[in-house]
């Protein structure tokens, strides 16, 4: 249950990875991303091969993400979801807003 | 060999008036006398007499036999014409009756087959309405498909809204516990000014009482500086108790934000497993439903050509059933020809009764000649009768008849 952050600084590009059951409980790591000047770039990551499990405020999460990465322009990749997450995603709309894999 | 034969039939013929001659002419070569020959010409004239009476006498016999004979042969045939035209009759009688027994038997047979294609004809109709109305609906856009398609639709745009608002909601609760956050370490920065403000209170507290201290020790000249010592000293204490009720005041409103994190937490955090679960529902009861109407458009869409189908069919039996009059025409046809029949049998047993008394030959040629005159007239008589009194010989040529 705990998030990383690496940054490619030669491609500006942020990568997150998350693991365990991606709730509330991130919400103060996940704030990191979102505030710390560090974890700016132009294109983000989102590793959740290892993610069991998410609610509606990891998607609420993931929403303010992407309205700080620049809303419609935003360049989200989210990868290796299992199926159910991929389902979950898409069943809020997110395969419009981000790129799934 | 015929001239032979001939002159042998002569001498036969011939003979006593030949004798005669002879004789005659062997008595006139003895002697001329007139007398003589006269006789002589007597006996041959009685000869000849004699001979002609005999061959009339032989041809008159012969005559009277083949009358004889030739009436009745003809007497004969009279009665049998009559036992073939009495048997015509009788037959003719039971062709007509049996013919009117068919027409009676179709006329009854078609109008109840009439009724029954009539009644027959209404309730495909009735079905053929019913089954276009029920299609004519659910085609419309008013119709039931329309409104399942438009409420399965609903229920869709429901159901993504209700997601877009729990998702929306779940973002705006996080970032309203940031907000909460940043107004946490705003209330935790105004302690730490609290604690600075502690400390000058102290420190002037501390100030005031060296302040005593020293008027004390200036004796009477310190009284009045003792005074102000302790104003300030009281003054200091009351800057750290108002500082302490700020820390109290700061402890709960940051106890307050850390429950109102709490709550926004379960605002924000909602299983999307119920939600997707639901939804998958949703979908699955969606699916079932537009199934199930296509089944039923299919269904009735199919229901409605059995119907037209039927429709032609009664309708081509309708049509059929016009056979009835066309057997009726032609059992009339028969009938009438039968008794056409009849009638030249009776003409012919008339006529023959009426010249069954001949008894020469004059009155038997003139009753074969009647015989064969009615025979003409009937012939020309069924030849005048036309042939084919029901022009139309096919059910699908005649126009639908609805009774």
């Amino acid at each position: 249950m705990s998030i990383s952050i690496t940054k490619d600084s030669a491609n500006d590009e942020v990568c997150i990875t998350i693991q365990g059951r991606f709730d509330f409980s991130m919400n103060s790591d996940f704030r990191k991303i979102l505030s710390d000047p560090d974890c700016l770039g132009d294109k983000y990551t989102i590793d959740m091969g290892a993610v069991e499990d998410l609610d509606s405020s990891a998607l609420g999460m993931l929403l303010l993400l992407r309205e700080k990465a620049g809303g419609d322009n935003a360049n989200i990749n989210i990868t290796r979801c299992r199926p159910d997450i991929i389902e979950m995603l898409k069943m809020a709309n997110f395969q419009t807003m981000f790129n799934i894999a | 060999m015929d001239v032979m034969t001939n002159i042998s039939r002569l001498l036969r013929d011939n003979a006593p008036p030949l004798l005669y001659t002879l004789l005659i002419a062997g008595l006139w070569f003895y002697d001329f006398h007139t007398l003589t020959f006269v006789v002589a010409v007597f006996f041959v004239w009685l000869g000849t007499i004699q001979k002609r009476l005999h061959r009339e006498k032989s041809c008159s016999r012969q005559d009277s036999d083949e009358k004889e004979g030739l009436l009745s042969s003809i007497k004969t045939q009279h009665k049998c014409y009559e036992g073939v035209a009495s048997r015509i009759s009788h037959e003719n009688t039971a062709i007509s009756e049996e013919v009117e027994r068919i027409s009676k038997m179709v006329a009854e047979a078609t109008t109840e087959l009439a009724e029954s294609f009539s009644l027959m004809n209404r309730y495909a109709g009735e079905q053929k309405s019913l089954v276009s109305g029920m299609l004519g609906d659910s085609q419309t856009d008013n119709g039931d498909s329309a409104s399942i398609n438009d409420f399965i639709k609903d229920t869709e745009d429901m159901m993504n809204y209700f997601i877009d608002t729990i998702v929306n909601t779940s973002k705006e609760s996080v970032r309203l516990v940031y907000k909460l956050d940043d107004l946490s370490e705003k209330i935790v920065s105004i302690e730490v000014l609290l604690k600075d403000l502690k400390f000058i209170s102290d420190q002037t507290n501390l100030l005031a009482l060296n302040a005593s201290i020293e008027a004390a020790r200036a004796g009477e000249h310190g009284r009045g500086f003792a005074v102000v010592a302790d104003e300030v000293r009281n003054l200091s204490m009351s800057s750290t108790q108002f500082s302490d009720q700020i820390h109290d005041v700061v402890a709960d409103a940051i106890d307050g934000i850390k429950d109102a994190r709490t709550v926004i937490d379960g605002i924000a955090s909602r299983d999307m497993r119920f939600v997707i679960d639901a939804k998958t529902k949703n979908t699955e009861i969606s699916n079932i439903i537009c199934k199930l109407q296509k089944q039923a458009d299919t269904n009735m869409q199919e229901i409605s050509l059995i119907a037209d189908n039927l429709d032609n069919s009664v309708n081509v039996a309708i049509r059929s059933l016009q056979f009835g009059d066309i057997v009726t025409q032609l059992a009339g046809h028969v009938s009438q020809r039968s008794n056409n029949i009849t009638h030249i049998a009776n003409d012919i047993t008339e006529t023959i009764n009426s010249q069954s008394q001949a008894s020469n030959e004059l009155e038997i040629v003139a009753s074969i000649n009647s015989v064969n005159q009615v025979c003409n007239r009937s012939v020309e008589y069924l030849k005048g009768i036309n042939d084919s009194p029901v022009a139309q010989d096919k059910m699908e040529s005649g126009e639908i008849d609805l009774f």
